[in-house]
């Protein structure tokens, strides 16, 4: 089956007074590769779950190839599941995992056999299949689980949390695997995940969810980049939010004015709104801070990590203060005054307030 | 040390199924509880003991006082009914009593009724009704396996027959299903059935009342096996497109199948002990399971070693299975 192109239109989630989804539409054609990304209770595996069919929605809609599904049960939607826990039946053997879902769909034995065999190949297990999943490592398990998916040819892969329940020098091998893996398949894929670096190394777009909203759906570099909120650049690993004021815009630049200096922002589509004399934020990343000679703020604390230090400094006006990674050993004690200034590299503008949690529509 | 901890525990255990196994094989201890007062006279071709008329014998685990004109006063009344007592001259009087032999297992085997009530038993009330309750035990643990709205109460009232005592639970199966019952009286009351229906007192009652006390404890058995399987297992065979159907033949039944083939051992040598179940629900002549067998020939045919015998053999056929269950047990604990 070829990728298939999923609309999600205005699906929410009731549970009483709770709301795990709160009108969500999405649109991902056919072929890409979207992440939902968020803190957990964020909605993200609800929304997926919705999709496959294993959750119904209290509204909305969903559409495969133009095609309502929302009605439809989850065995007649031709999806492909990763589950976090990998989910294996383990009263079978490697070979009748992976043969599972052809078995299901009549496939002829020879043949079950065949792409079995073939998909096994594929995730670097060949040789394994007499095995029982017991056998098997953490990593491999989520190999089976992986070729299990692919086998049945879906039009649609989904993968909830694959990564999460394995070492990190296993999720760093498995997340190459994956990219490897995603480039060879004419698949729509859905990967949810907490961590923003499983989301940024694989996705074409990222969709940021909060309070079962998305904030921002945009490509990796951009949300990395151009943060629309506050909670999106803290979620993006801005540590810094340093409070500004607009004292110019244009239709090319914003000229805005912080404690520090004053700092220009290049402006791009989608960007928020700013007016002179409006209040923003300007966010930092720790790292895009330099320390040096002057009398911005005073050294708190500092945390040494081998090859790099993080400085937490006071400094008057920011009420959390401000956190500064160097590279190499400790270069200033507790109590020092430090000056502080930084470049272009990541720094974001955004607006003033904690973020958005209205409706996001996001469309190819 | 040789005799480990293991070997001392198993040897009363072994003691003690081997005295289950010698008792029916007949009581041909004789022993003087008070040597000074008694005079005994065993004579084995005979199988009898002749005691002095005052004084206390104990014969076979009988305590008995031979009195003058009554013949021999038993004052373990339970016990002595195996034997009988005649006078023989004016100071003693005879017990008879059962020395050691095969005669009660040779006597078993040889009698078509004793065979018929085993199979009867082992069969057409055994395999019947686990067979039975098996399947309604694992269709109502399948419907009620999640939790969601009023699934707690269904539960409580699946497995309500496990709470109260036997005799109340087939009591109640009786009132709804006799004659006169609660079901007949319905039926005849909505105009479905003209003549009311005999359920109770034959085999088809006696299946129901038996199936009705063993399903609960399959269903609680197999329940807390079937929520251990993990959600994502079986949403992971939904989205490789298994129905509720294939779900349960593909991936519960096979993932469970240690818990149900256990359950059903365990549910089967039930079968060996229906008693109160048998004598209520079912027909005291065609219907008798091998206990109320056992306690026919004791109560009626006043023949301890006999009901002993037919006690044991039934034991024997639990131990087989219980054998084959702890085999399962063990197999499982080292595959897991």
């Amino acid at each position: 089956m070829s990728a298939t192109h999923i609309q999600i239109r205005n699906l929410t989630m009731q549970f009483g007074q709770m709301r795990p989804l709160d009108d969500v539409s999405l649109e991902i054609p056919a072929g890409e590769f979207l992440t939902l990304l968020g803190p957990s209770g964020c909605g993200k595996s609800t929304t997926m779950r919705c999709v496959a069919g294993l959750q119904e929605p209290t509204s909305g809609d969903i559409f495969f190839d133009g095609e309502d599904v929302v009605k439809r049960p989850a065995h007649r939607r031709d999806v492909g599941f990763v589950f976090q826990n990998w989910a294996l039946f383990p009263h079978l053997t490697v070979l009748k995992n992976v043969e599972f879902g052809l078995k299901l769909r009549n496939v002829a034995a020879n043949e079950r056999r065949k792409r079995a065999m073939e998909a096994l190949e594929q995730v670097q297990l060949g040789g394994y299949e007499a095995r029982m999943p017991a056998q098997l490592s953490g990593g491999q398990q989520q190999r089976v689980a992986l070729a299990r998916a692919m086998v049945i040819r879906p039009g649609i892969l989904m993968f909830d949390e694959p990564l999460s329940n394995l070492d990190a020098k296993l999720r760093k091998e498995m997340r190459i695997e994956l990219k490897r893996l995603r480039e060879h398949l004419d698949v729509t894929s859905i990967y949810v995940t907490h961590d923003q670096e499983e989301a940024l190394t694989l996705s074409d777009r990222i969709a940021l969810l909060y309070q079962g909203r998305i904030q921002q759906l945009a490509p990796p570099s951009e949300i990395y980049n151009r943060p629309k909120s506050r909670f999106v650049a803290e979620f993006m690993g801005y540590e810094n939010f340093v409070p500004a004021e607009v004292i110019a815009s244009n239709g090319n630049e914003i000229a805005v004015r912080s404690a520090f200096d004053t700092h220009v922002f290049g402006t791009y589509e989608g960007q928020a709104k700013y007016t002179q004399g409006g209040k923003a934020q300007i966010a930092l990343r720790a790292s895009a801070l330099s320390l040096g000679d002057g009398d911005h703020g005073t050294v708190r604390d500092f945390l040494y990590y081998g090859d790099t230090t993080s400085y937490f400094l006071d400094v008057p006006g920011i009420e959390r203060g401000l956190q500064v990674t160097r590279e190499g050993l400790p270069a200033y004690e507790v109590g020092a005054k430090v000056g502080l200034s930084w470049g272009q590299s990541g720094v974001a503008l955004i607006p003033e307030g904690v973020g958005s949690t209205g409706p996001v529509v996001g469309v190819a | 040390m040789w005799l480990s901890a293991r070997a001392l525990l198993f040897l009363p255990i072994l003691a003690f199924m081997a005295l289950m196994f010698i008792y029916p094989l007949g009581k041909g201890f004789v022993s003087t509880l008070y040597p000074e007062r008694t005079e005994v006279v065993l004579i084995p071709d005979t199988h009898k003991i002749t005691a002095r008329r005052g004084s206390i014998v104990e014969a076979g685990g009988i305590v008995a006082e031979p009195l003058a004109e009554e013949g021999v006063n038993i004052l373990a009344p339970l016990e002595g009914r195996a034997t009988r007592a005649r006078r023989a001259g004016e100071n003693y009087v005879v017990l008879e009593y059962r020395t050691f032999g095969w005669d009660n297992y040779t006597w078993f085997f040889s009698e078509a009724r004793n065979l018929q009530i085993l199979k009867f038993t082992a069969i057409d009330l055994g395999i019947v009704v686990t067979t039975l309750s098996v399947l309604l035990g694992l269709a109502l643990t399948y419907q009620l396996r999640k939790p969601g709205w009023g699934v707690n109460t269904l539960r409580a009232i699946v497995a309500m027959p496990m709470a109260y005592a036997g005799l109340i639970a087939v009591t109640l199966i009786y009132i709804f299903f006799s004659s006169s019952g609660l079901l007949s009286k319905s039926l005849i009351g909505l105009g479905l059935i003209e003549e009311p229906i005999r359920m109770m007192g034959n085999y088809i009652g006696l299946v129901i009342a038996s199936v009705y006390q063993q399903a609960p404890f399959i269903f609680l058995f197999l329940l807390s096996a079937m929520v251990g399987i993990p959600d994502t297992v079986e949403e992971a065979a939904r989205t490789l497109g298994a129905n509720s159907w294939k779900i349960f033949i593909m991936v519960i039944v096979p993932l469970i199948l240690p818990a149900i083939l256990t359950v059903a051992i365990l549910g089967y040598i039930q079968n060996y002990g229906a008693f109160v179940t048998a004598l209520i629900a079912g027909d005291p002549v065609q219907t008798k399971p091998v206990l109320v067998h056992a306690y026919d020939i004791y109560t009626r045919e006043a023949n301890l070693p006999r009901a002993a015998t037919v006690a044991y053999i039934a034991g024997a056929f639990e131990m087989i299975f219980i054998s084959i269950y702890l085999y399962l047990l063990a197999r499982q604990e080292k595959l897991s």
